[in-house]
């Protein structure tokens, strides 16, 4: 009787100990762009150095010819890919008469999102299948031509959630 | 109603209590901005900057690909596994292109320290979590041929790591 007493209330506890919480939070990495607005970058006034102070040197430099290697974009796999570098100009192509003078520096911000449910296993988290991992990204092309040292455009993607 | 019972809310309701718990992790040597002030291009010598800032991350010539370590943040087990990130040297090279002419000799010596912050904050059984990280960055210019620390470059990320609320 005293035996299954104990037990009862062995059980009633690892019940209750294993009911599903949410989770959610994110996880910030290395941020170039930072929180401040993009839109005082101006085409024309702004020069390369004042880009370069600002966001340090950027994850890719681009010449209009040639080709990149770059990471691949999920950190998971840690693989390299061949990139035209002519896709960094893809949003300048149509408004500019680029020579060899002309380069893009691309930068990028990169965070975790996470949603879901874990349990408390011990002192760690077990996750349920529901829990996802969202990378999220905000990009920022910059056009400079070299010759000149000034910005002659730029295109900010922002992610939707910062 | 039974004792156990009630003991059982008891030890219930304390598991329940809101909690926060901080973690820090930091990667590499702390860069001071007033040693960095001290760097006088063209006169400081590497062995000086290395006796300053530790060991480099990275050492580059040009046209290299360079493998930057990914900075230490605390773990969990819902994280994104993470791997080094790969750049052209040639963006750190840029940074001096319009002061000095490369030569074979150039290198780029780059430094960071990073700190890193997880706020986990506890509320019934909700919880979450917000991991941000900051990094200062330091680039030197190295000549090996003379080894002398031609020009630098210095990030540093002023603002504080994200607070609660």
């Amino acid at each position: 009787m005293r035996h299954n007493s104990q037990c009862n209330k062995l059980v009633v506890l690892a019940v209750i100990m294993l009911i599903p919480g949410c989770i959610w939070g994110s996880v910030q990495y290395d941020r170039s762009l930072g929180k401040e607005p993009i839109n005082n970058i101006e085409p024309g006034k702004t020069t390369r150095e004042n880009i370069l102070k600002r966001f340090g040197p950027p994850a890719v430099l681009a010449q209009k010819e040639g080709t990149i290697w770059l990471p691949s974009l999920d950190p998971s796999h840690g693989k390299m890919r061949e990139v035209d570098s002519k896709v960094f100009f893809k949003y300048f192509l149509q408004r500019h008469d680029l020579s060899e003078h002309h380069v893009v520096y691309y930068y990028f911000d990169e965070w975790e999102k996470v949603n879901g449910f874990s349990i408390p296993i011990g002192n760690t988290l077990l996750s349920l299948p529901l829990t996802s991992t969202d990378l999220q990204f905000s990009e920022l092309w910059v056009l400079v031509n070299r010759k000149t040292g000034w910005v002659e455009d730029y295109v900010f993607l922002e992610a939707e959630e910062r | 109603m039974k004792r156990w019972i009630v003991r059982i809310l008891l030890a219930l309701s304390l598991c329940l209590l809101p909690g926060c718990l901080t973690l820090f992790k930091y990667s590499g040597t702390e860069i001071k901005a007033a040693r960095v002030a001290q760097i006088q291009p063209g006169k400081t010598l590497k062995r000086d900057a290395l006796e300053w800032f530790g060991p480099p991350m990275t050492i580059s010539a040009r046209g290299e690909l360079v493998v930057i370590p990914k900075a230490s943040i605390p773990d969990n087990e819902y994280r994104v596994p993470r791997r080094p990130t790969v750049v052209n040297s040639d963006t750190y090279f840029d940074l001096f292109s319009s002061e000095v002419e490369f030569t074979q000799y150039h290198r780029v010596y780059y430094f960071y320290y990073s700190e890193s912050r997880d706020l986990t904050y506890y509320f019934l059984v909700v919880q979450y979590d917000e991991i941000d990280t900051r990094f200062d960055k330091l680039w030197l210019l190295v000549d090996e041929r003379t080894g002398i620390v031609e020009d630098y470059f210095f990030k540093e990320d002023i603002r504080p790591l994200h607070r609660l609320g």
